[in-house]
């Protein structure tokens, strides 16, 4: 159980017919006031959020459902925040799952690697190697 | 107005660091926040550790005072500092002399990339199960 719960995710298709399946699934974990949908282009955008005790996985679950069902031909980022952080859920053929993957490992190391190299650059401003220094958080 | 904070660091002490000036110091840490210092002379080492409401005036001048606590008493190592305000990512940065600084990155920036590699492995053996035209779900990527 988390006690604080925020969740994202684009659905694609007939918007009434995605609004109503929502209503539908999330009806047993949160309430009408905890979630809202809105059109973002040609896709419905899902965001849950409560601070009441919530079952993560079976809500999880429910959502991922969904996305199988409106989404199932491509790949799908389910992102969620709570306690212990925040994740991105890919959902979709599981080939492109793998491209999808592949692809987040590169941005990510690319994207570490772009933040050392900075760091390490900011950090030979200092006068000499016994320079009391700090560096940025990341 | 107030905002959650939270910070912890453990600062390696200098054999030499004056005692009276360090209580003095530890005194006025918790002065700004009661029970966030946790002397440990066994180790010759003190941790600052808090999670609470506090004001942004509070927070800084909590941070600031850590890395006071770093230059003044740290035996010379770099001291890793995490920091998370409210909703925020966690922040983690290093104080100290630059040199120990720099190889405390290189390793945190090592140790972060085996983890990206790790999860792609954890993933990628996780989906090889599954069979490839079918609708999958990865774990998550934290």
């Amino acid at each position: 159980m988390v006690s604080n719960f925020y969740l994202y995710v684009e659905l694609a298709g007939d918007a009434p017919t995605i609004a109503q399946s929502v209503r539908t699934a999330l009806a047993d974990f949160v309430y009408p006031d905890e979630y809202a949908m809105a059109l973002e282009g040609d896709k419905l955008a899902l965001e849950v959020w409560t601070c009441a005790q919530v079952a993560q996985a079976p809500l999880i679950a429910a959502v991922d459902t969904l996305v199988q069902r409106f989404v199932p031909n491509q790949v799908t980022s389910v992102y969620i925040e709570d306690d212990r952080g925040s994740t991105e859920q890919y959902l979709g053929p599981w080939r492109d799952v793998m491209t999808r993957l592949a692809h987040e490992r590169q941005t990510r190391q690319a994207a570490l690697e772009a933040a050392y190299q900075r760091q390490v650059r900011n950090l030979a401003h200092a006068e000499n190697r016994d320079a009391f220094v700090i560096t940025e958080g990341w | 107005m107030s905002i959650w904070f939270s910070i912890h660091a453990n600062v390696k002490l200098r054999p030499d660091a004056d005692a009276e000036k360090l209580a003095a110091a530890l005194a006025a840490i918790e002065e700004l926040v009661p029970e966030s210092t946790y002397p440990d002379p066994d180790r010759g080492s003190v941790t600052i550790e808090t999670s609470h409401d506090m004001s942004h005036d509070t927070s800084e001048r909590l941070a600031a005072a850590v890395k006071d606590l770093a230059r003044t008493f740290g035996d010379g190592q770099a001291v890793e500092v995490e920091t998370k305000y409210e909703d925020d990512d966690r922040l983690s940065f290093f104080v100290g002399p630059q040199a120990a600084v720099v190889a405390a990155l290189q390793a945190d920036a090592a140790g972060r990339s085996r983890a990206i590699a790790q999860r792609l492995a954890a993933e990628l053996t996780k989906l090889a199960e599954q069979p490839a035209g079918a609708f999958v779900e990865t774990e998550g990527w934290w």
